[in-house]
């Protein structure tokens, strides 16, 4: 049973609310869930140059002029799930490759020598492909080289999270894709992906495991993003409650054209991202926001400072893409091709500091 | 015999029962007894027999912040 | 309507018993407040000398009655004290209170946290009485405190919320009720705890010492319900630029020229 308020009534409360709503909310000293709706209505977009300065203002104060830089290292794009938005879908016909654990090292030592000291691990969801020993493999065999190894891959059970934490996993990440519970089920027909509330429920798995950072977000594109932006809201204090001693991101994902030519069900724009950036941050001052190479550059460098705390860079959505660059089997297309220190100078030119760490592997109990 | 009751010592003769010891003092209407630092049922004060040395704490509420 | 261990207190003020000048004077405060919990302490009968006792005006009847381990050095001695607490009210509810520096009566951190976690485990309802430290705050809850008491300032001082800054951050990330607690000199203190959004105020000294104790209780009631109502009601953001009442495109605003509309 998940303890999320119902997509069609978040959806219905948002577009109640008007200019003044949208005002108040922007000037309230402790916003809360009322508060985070009423940011992101329709109504709020007439404030979305102050919504913007105050986001940078909570940025700024409570993570300093820095933004952490990480990359993905894809591991699998093999996938028993059939989403029918996604490039790694099991009913595209695409190059299906894993990587073994020195094609694997091979990659990260790439990422290494270009100063990464963050990266993800991400794969397709196939338990018999890449299932927990070989990820405990991979990460015993990079946490000595990186600061922080997280992994967005399958849901897995609390007790497989842990043996990863010990491996030296720091970070999991997985979302939601939509937290409209009835669109969802007509977007994944087949696989352990079927389960809308044990997906919900991995989050929490993560944190009670011990993971020291656990990321949450929603693919916009499938259904009203500003509900989506809610249900967030919503399950970022569900965990924050149980978990307080976790950090918590959220990821912005928006649909790009895919191996399977799936078009966005919703229209969501640069600037509703935004909006809905602007009122997270409002919202939780202590979020992490992560921005990925699937926006352009122009979107990007805009949005530096003003709400996102890390970016990706450098990045290649096909397992193997560093050392091959050619490769197909892309997740998806990326939009911002620019390097890691092509990147650090746009943050640098920001009057802001790139960061690679703010960890370090050695620490970790 | 000696035993000690809330710091005092007290003297007492051999073989009271607690419950004897108890009624020869004015005590609130609520209390608790400890004997050697074991807090004792009001239903076994009649049975309860006091040796040498014992120690009694009899505790009341009093105003407190 | 605030619960606490299940149970509901209309009134959100809650009274500490000691230093009244009479038994007489501590009955008209009970009853100008309205408090619905009171506090007491534990000593000894003075067995040559009968003094006041307050059980002729506080009942449990009408009152919960929240006894305190006031006295008590380290967590051995709250734990035997909480043992014949527990013997002589019949009940669960704890203040825990390990204060081994008699000067500032500041409470013990670590001893608290041991005695908590050992006393809900043998069923009692443990509200600990803490400085305000968030992450101990956490810890506490973790282990089973009913609620959390965080002081203002140290007892008996009426300096009034010194640590307003870290009692926000409690109030903001507690999963059980923040009584804040000790310090709260007028009724002004208990209504700006009140507004910061604390689920009760515990108050004594300023009401036991004051001139007119019942007035100054239902001066402080009054405070701690005016409070409230401006809590619930949502309160502005404070700022340092002039904001008119109207509403209006504020000035500081961010340029979005970057943004594409696709």
């Amino acid at each position: 049973m998940t303890a999320l308020p119902q997509f069609s009534h978040l959806r219905h409360q948002i577009h109640q609310y008007t200019r003044t709503d949208a005002e108040q909310a922007l000037n309230a000293s402790r916003p809360g869930i009322h508060e985070l709706a009423a940011l992101l209505s329709p109504a709020a977009e007439h404030y979305l140059g102050e919504m913007a300065a105050r986001s940078r203002q909570l940025t700024l104060q409570r993570f300093g002029r820095t933004t952490q830089l990480y990359a993905p290292l894809y591991l699998s794009n093999y996938c028993t799930n059939r989403c029918v938005y996604c490039g790694f879908s099991a009913d595209n016909t695409i190059e299906r490759r894993v990587l073994s654990l020195e094609e694997a090292e091979q990659e990260a030592e790439v990422l290494h020598s270009r100063g990464f000291s963050h990266i993800l691990l991400v794969a397709g969801e196939a338990d018999a492909i890449v299932g927990v020993s070989y990820l405990e493999d991979i990460a015993r065999r990079l946490r000595h080289r990186f600061a922080a190894v997280s992994i967005e891959v399958q849901p897995l059970e609390e007790e497989q999270y842990r043996r990863l934490f010990t491996a030296g996993i720091t970070g999991v990440a997985v979302y939601q894709e939509t937290y409209d519970e009835t669109l969802y089920d007509s977007l994944h027909p087949s696989g352990k992906k079927r389960d809308f509330h044990y997906r919900f429920d991995t989050p929490r798995r993560a944190g009670a495991a011990g993971m020291r950072e656990v990321g949450i977000g929603a693919l916009l594109g499938l259904s009203d993003w500003r509900a989506e932006g809610l249900s967030l809201g919503h399950h970022l204090l569900l965990l924050r409650n149980q978990f307080w001693q976790t950090a918590f991101t959220v990821s912005f994902p928006r649909l790009r054209p895919a191996a399977g030519a799936f078009s966005p069900l919703e229209e969501v724009t640069e600037k509703n991202i935004s909006q809905l950036i602007f009122a997270l941050r409002i919202f939780d001052a202590d979020v992490g926001l992560i921005l990925s190479t699937r926006e352009e550059p122009h979107f990007r460098d805009g949005m530096l400072g003003l709400g996102p705390t890390r970016y990706s860079a450098g990045s290649c959505t096909a397992p193997g893409g560093y050392s091959n660059p050619d490769g197909n089997g892309e997740q998806f297309s990326v939009g911002d091709h620019r390097s890691l220190s092509d990147m650090a100078s746009v943050i640098r030119d920001k009057g802001l500091d790139p960061v690679y760490k703010d960890w370090d592997s050695t620490f970790q109990h | 015999m000696n035993v000690v009751i809330n710091g005092v010592e007290t003297i007492i003769s051999p073989g009271s029962t607690l419950a004897a010891v108890l009624q020869k003092h004015e005590l609130p209407s609520s209390y608790v007894v400890e004997l050697n630092e074991k807090i004792l049922d009001p239903e076994e004060y009649e049975t309860q027999l006091l040796k040498e040395g014992d120690t009694l704490e009899i505790i009341r509420f009093v105003g407190g912040g | 309507m605030l619960t606490i261990a299940d149970s509901p207190f209309r009134s959100r003020l809650f009274l500490g018993t000691g230093k009244f000048g009479s038994t007489a004077l501590l009955k008209e405060a009970i009853d100008a407040s309205g408090t619905e919990m009171v506090t007491v302490a534990l000593r000894r009968v003075d067995l040559r000398d009968p003094e006041d006792d307050i059980m002729t005006v506080v009942n449990q009847n009408t009152l919960v009655f929240l006894p305190n381990t006031s006295g008590a050095r380290n967590s051995d001695e709250a734990i035997r004290l909480a043992h014949l607490a527990r013997a002589v009210s019949k009940t669960n509810w704890l203040k825990l209170e390990v204060t081994p520096d008699p000067r500032t009566l500041l409470p013990d951190p670590a001893e608290t946290l041991i005695a908590t976690e050992k006393l809900v485990k043998e069923g009692f309802i443990v509200l600990p009485y803490i400085n305000a430290d968030p992450i101990l705050a956490l810890r506490l809850q973790d282990v089973g405190a009913a609620a959390v008491m965080p002081l203002g300032s140290p007892i008996g001082t009426n300096q009034g919320i010194l640590t307003a800054f870290q009692i926000a951050i409690i109030i903001e990330q507690a999963s059980v009720p923040v009584v804040v607690d000790a310090g709260i000199g007028a009724p002004s203190h208990a209504a700006q705890a009140m507004e910061m959004g604390a689920d009760a105020v515990l108050v004594n000294t300023a009401i036991a010492v004051s001139g007119n104790p019942a007035v100054m209780a239902s001066a402080f009631a009054q405070a701690v319900r005016a409070g409230r109502s401006a809590y619930e009601a949502g309160l502005g953001q404070k700022s340092l630029q002039t904001r008119a009442s109207s509403p209006q495109k504020g000035s500081l605003s961010e340029d979005l020229s970057f943004l594409d509309d696709k």
